[in-house]
């Protein structure tokens, strides 16, 4: 059995890209609502010396005006929309397509006598020529080892062509040397620093250690991975070692609900089931995804199925402001009458939520805790993000008038999609 | 009559004493009145599977323009275009002009290896393209609103 990884490079830049192709080997990078951190790049703007994810855009003024970096609110509704349409492309090749983050998915290349890299280039082909998005793609024996293949797809482009197959113990050895041991996914920086200390530097030096070190001091866990980078699949499609760049969830109910109320409060704890997940990866989500559908294996009933988006005003990780906006997505898609099966809540632009507090309480005094404990509870009572936007309230002007309108909604609205301005060419032939 | 339960297809029940005789449905229904309509598929004409065949790689611009008024483009039209298809001689398609920093929609012309821009206007005259212009896709459907 053999698994690829395909992911989308630098995915929201790219995704608005699409409709403004003349801008495709510019530097873009996509900023918070609210507090404008980068939450997403493209490689070109990743790659500008001193250019910092995450970090509040004020804070790199200097670099992005001279590189004339494009910025960009974001536009969820395009990004889902533009992911499922990604996820549907991979369908053409095979049903078994596990959607791991917005922008990843694996696939499960249950196919023989075909040459990998070749059948990769032909999925990379087709979603650059059907979707104009660049992805690189990693092929190997289990989950672990295509993420390797694939950071080597992409960081030798020249020569993969964007596409890697680790498909030879030679190659896999070769790999894993290469990979230092900080990148190697799942390893957090305790285990990775430990590691380093016992002179385990890379990948493959950690495939060597015995398994009852690794059980110990690893759990089953490190065990897995393990045994994944040495070829050795544990991961099904839908299990993965590291947490997920979307924290979502979508389960039936016991029975068919019709009522707003009691579907309401499923939402509410799917999403403080999420919330919670999120704090304790430390992380804020920019926007909801939410659906709603009815049970489609009974055909008597009316059938729907219908989702939307909502852009959080500020990227947030409070329960109540989640839910507080969830339920405007509900409120959208809800339709009376019908008997539902499920609904589901994903929270997707997730990213660490220190990059605004870090750089304003940074050098200060050990109260800072106590500070914080007093923005939690100010947060609480009123809105996350209350105290936060305000905290960089007086740099807010330096970036905000420079910052582009959202883009518009292309695919998912009918007033919004692409104007083709038939006439650019006519003032051209005229005069010549 | 909704208390009626599936089969026996042909029942009678007491109600004010009088004796009631409920519709007969061969395959043992419930004989309610949509019941009785539940083979008749109530469906209307849903365009989208003729229109966009492939979702996935299928998006809509609005046109501006008369610039192809004379091949059944007119200004405000809305079309379908389809990204999955290849270059092809003749079709309409859309492309990105560098040199403009715009859009524009034309007939494609491949002739010795060049690629023309035909627009269908009296006053306009073919364009050559660039290196630098970039081919978006190809117009399925013209949408005209009468």
């Amino acid at each position: 059995m053999m698994y690829a990884l395909v992911d989308i490079n630098g995915a929201f830049v790219s995704m608005e890209y699409v409709f403004r192709p003349g801008d495709r080997n510019k530097p873009g990078i996509v900023l918070s609502n609210g507090d404008g951190c980068i939450i997403a790049a493209n490689k070109i703007a990743k790659n500008l010396p001193g250019f910092q994810m995450y970090a509040p855009a004020f804070q790199m003024e200097e670099v992005l005006k001279q590189h004339k970096v494009l910025r960009f609110s974001p536009n969820f509704e395009l990004y889902v929309d533009m992911s499922r349409r990604f996820i549907s492309e991979l369908n053409h090749f095979t049903d078994r397509v596990e959607m791991y983050s917005i922008d990843e998915a694996f696939l499960d290349l249950d196919i023989k006598d075909v040459d990998l890299t070749a059948y990769g280039h032909t999925i990379r082909k087709a979603i650059q020529q059907n979707l104009d998005l660049p992805v690189g793609i990693g092929i190997a024996a289990s989950k672990a080892l295509c993420k390797v293949a694939s950071k080597i797809a992409k960081k030798f482009i020249d020569r993969t062509g964007g596409v890697y197959a680790i498909d030879t113990e030679e190659k896999r050895v070769k790999a894993l040397k290469w990979l230092p041991i900080k990148d190697v996914w799942g390893i957090g920086n305790a285990h990775a620093n430990r590691l380093i200390n016992m002179g385990i530097k890379n990948a493959y030096q950690f495939t060597e250690l015995p398994d009852s070190w690794v059980l110990k001091n690893m759990t089953v866990v490190g065990m897995r991975l393990k045994q994944e980078l040495q070829g050795i699949s544990c991961l099904d499609i839908n299990q993965t070692f590291e947490p997920k760049k979307e924290i979502g969830t979508a389960k039936a109910f016991g029975t068919l609900l019709t009522d707003y109320e009691l579907i309401k409060e499923a939402a509410c704890n799917y999403i403080d089931y999420c919330a919670g997940k999120l704090r304790r990866q430390h992380s804020v989500a920019s926007a909801i995804k939410i659906h709603l559908e009815t049970n489609s294996f009974r055909t008597q009933d009316e059938q729907y199925y219908n989702g939307t988006v909502v852009t959080l005003p500020v990227a947030s990780s409070d329960t109540n402001f989640l839910m507080k906006h969830a339920q405007q997505g509900l409120d959208r898609i809800f339709k009376q009458g019908l008997k539902y099966k499920r609904v589901g809540v994903s929270l997707i632009g997730l990213f660490p939520d220190n990059c605004v507090q870090q750089n304003l309480f940074v050098n200060l005094n050990p109260k800072h805790t106590d500070v914080q404990k007093v923005i939690d509870k100010l947060n609480m009572k009123y809105e996350q993000g209350t105290v936060r936007s305000a905290s960089c309230g007086y740099n807010k002007q330096h970036w905000e008038s420079k910052l582009e309108m959202r883009s518009p909604r292309y695919t998912t609205r009918l007033n919004e999609i692409l104007n083709i301005g038939s006439d650019v060419l006519q003032l051209r032939h005229q005069s010549s | 009559m909704s208390d009626v339960k599936k089969k026996p297809a042909f029942s009678f029940f007491q109600s004010n004493g009088e004796e009631l005789i409920v519709p007969y449905s061969d395959n043992g229904l419930n004989a309610t009145f949509s019941g009785l309509f539940s083979d008749v598929a109530i469906e209307w004409i849903d365009l989208s599977p003729l229109l966009m065949p492939r979702p996935s790689s299928t998006f809509f611009c609005r046109v501006n323009g008369d610039s192809m008024k004379d091949e059944r483009l007119q200004d405000g039209d809305i079309v379908i275009v389809d990204k999955s298809l290849p270059l092809q001689d003749g079709k309409k398609v859309i492309v990105w002009i560098a040199q403009e920093n715009g859009w524009t929609v034309k007939r494609l012309s491949m002739k010795d290896g060049l690629i023309w821009l035909i627009p269908a206007n009296e006053n306009l005259k073919p364009y050559l393209a660039t290196a630098d212009d970039i081919y978006w896709g190809i117009v399925t459907w013209i949408l005209h609103k009468e």
